[in-house]
């Protein structure tokens, strides 16, 4: 386990330049690591699974900014370069959107001063904050929800959305529900089934030349960088899923897509941002998909402590769901009950 | 016997001389050329099909001549080698690796520096604008290495032959 965290910080010290790496080596919370946050003139900042802290030059935790390693404007080009793989070229449409996904599903967010054209972010001039955004694998993340998820004899999927704020382990759990759903679940007596994945952020699969670089499941089809829209219809065409996953729904082309989904009979699991239920009801996108009353599932995250705590498994009327799978190892709570965030077993997944 | 012996090398290692730097001068336009078409099909791979700088140089190498190929092998190594190198810090020790064994003057070398100082680093456009900046460079060097080339590589042959025969004939 040591070795593996180790060979885990390895991989994501280079990404930095080397006076960078010199400063985080040091640093003994790397598996609790969040977030690192570099902004030029200002110093270096690690978002937690707990709080946050600076960072020393030699290294150390530190409450207080003034001690905090101070990051230059040159560290912060040095690491753009080093961790685009010096082609910041390669990633045009990403840097539009304000980030870079990189190898292993990392995610680096940009900030600075952009240049526009026709009033759309065409590049940026000047890179001057980065925000690191750390992908882990958490296999069994999805185990405890499973059992929700699976319905009706034989077992089949239902339609899921998972609704989660940010930074609560939505992405993760999405990652580790479509692997089990598509490798199949032995302890449910569950085959697996054929999942089409839209991965348009390369966050799930964290493909590399098209090639899952996180297991996303044996039975798994990945358009890697496609818009979700076209990337659902063209899955539906040729693939033949039964089962279509992405990754944050809500904008208005993606209804449409969800739909000719829907009518092929093909079962949804997406992920959308969002406090509550009640807040994604206000928004047209969600009130037309309520309208359509298909969604069986929703899954409700809440970031408390750590990420990836379930909050709540409701079923399509709001109500909570109940699960008709008993199996040994699962620990599924009471049935029919709401999901205790501080419960045995239904806490985060660190 | 031994005198003319000796006088003989002596000629024969001054027009050694003589070709070497005559050879110099052959040389220059030849390695501009190969480096100006594979700045080119760099300049293709980034701005048709935005591959990844590594994997670029690698397939420049592969297809350049064999005169600069070392460079962009050099400079990919570099660059993949994981020791946390900018592209224009890989590029600047490739052409240090390199700059010995070529005919390329600084100036040149030069151009390839600027290059390299902004490679990597912005969109698709500006990678192309740059590249097209250092091929104009390479395009006017090559016109001054050719003219170079026609004058004085006769020129230090002779000259070679000529400063080995008379310091010869002052030694005999």
């Amino acid at each position: 386990m040591v070795t593996k965290e180790c060979c885990f910080q390895e991989a994501l010290l280079r990404f930095f330049p080397a006076t960078i790496r010199e400063v985080l080596k040091p640093v003994p919370v790397w598996d609790e690591v969040e977030e690192v946050r570099l902004k030029a003139g200002r110093p270096l900042l690690l978002r937690l699974a707990q709080g946050e802290a600076f960072v020393s030059p030699a290294g150390f935790l530190v409450d207080r900014p003034e001690r905090g390693y101070l990051v230059t404007p040159e560290e912060i080009s040095r690491t753009v370069n080093i961790a685009s793989n010096a082609s910041l070229y390669a990633f045009e449409e990403e840097v539009r959107n304000g980030y870079l996904t990189l190898p292993g599903g990392h995610r680096l967010g940009l900030t600075g001063r952009v240049a526009l054209e026709k009033e759309a972010i065409r590049t940026f001039k000047y890179i001057t904050g980065l925000n690191f955004r750390v992908a882990r694998e958490v296999r069994g993340a999805a185990s405890r929800i499973l059992p929700y998820i699976l319905c009706g004899t034989p077992l089949h999927v239902c339609h899921t959305l998972i609704v989660s704020p940010p930074r609560a382990g939505k992405t993760t759990l999405l990652r580790d529900l479509v692997r089990q759903l598509s490798s199949g679940i032995p302890e449910f007596g569950f085959p697996g089934v054929t999942v089409g994945l839209v991965d348009e952020r390369s966050e799930i699969a964290a493909c590399f030349r098209g090639v899952p670089q996180l297991d996303v499941g044996v039975r798994t089809d990945v358009l890697d960088a496609c818009p979700k829209a076209e990337g659902i219809r063209l899955l539906v065409r040729a693939f033949g899923p039964e089962v279509v996953a992405t990754d944050e729904i809500g904008r208005a082309e993606d209804a449409r897509a969800v739909e000719d989904a829907l009518n092929a009979g093909v079962k949804v699991v997406a992920t959308a941002h969002a406090g509550t239920l009640e807040e994604l009801k206000k928004r047209p996108f969600f009130r037309y998909l309520f309208a359509l009353g298909v969604m069986e599932r929703f899954v409700l995250l809440k970031r408390r402590e750590k990420p990836g705590e379930v909050a709540a498994i409701l079923d399509g009327a709001g109500k909570p769901a109940r699960t008709e799978i008993r199996c040994r190892g699962a620990e599924v709570g009471k049935e029919g009950s709401r999901f205790t965030v501080h419960g045995s077993g239904l806490g985060g997944w660190r | 016997m031994l005198k003319a012996l000796g006088a003989g090398m002596v000629v024969l290692a001054g027009s050694l001389a003589g070709f070497q730097i005559g050879d110099l001068y052959k040389r220059r336009p030849r390695e501009l050329k190969a480096l100006a078409g594979a700045l080119l099909l760099l300049q293709t791979e980034i701005s048709y099909a935005a591959v990844p700088l590594g994997e670029a140089l690698i397939t420049v190498a592969r297809r350049a001549g064999a005169e600069v190929a070392p460079f962009f092998r050099a400079a990919a190594a570099h660059l993949d080698a994981g020791a946390g190198l900018t592209a224009a810090e890989a590029w600047e020790r490739a052409v240090d690796g390199v700059a010995p064994a070529m005919a390329l003057r600084e100036e040149d070398f030069g151009t390839l520096r600027d290059l390299g100082a902004a490679l990597g680093s912005s969109d698709r456009e500006d990678q192309v604008r740059h590249i097209a900046l250092a091929l104009e460079r390479l395009k006017a060097a090559v016109a001054s290495a050719e003219e170079d080339a026609r004058r004085y590589v006769r020129l230090y042959h002779f000259l070679g032959f000529g400063a080995g025969l008379g310091l010869a004939i002052i030694l005999c």
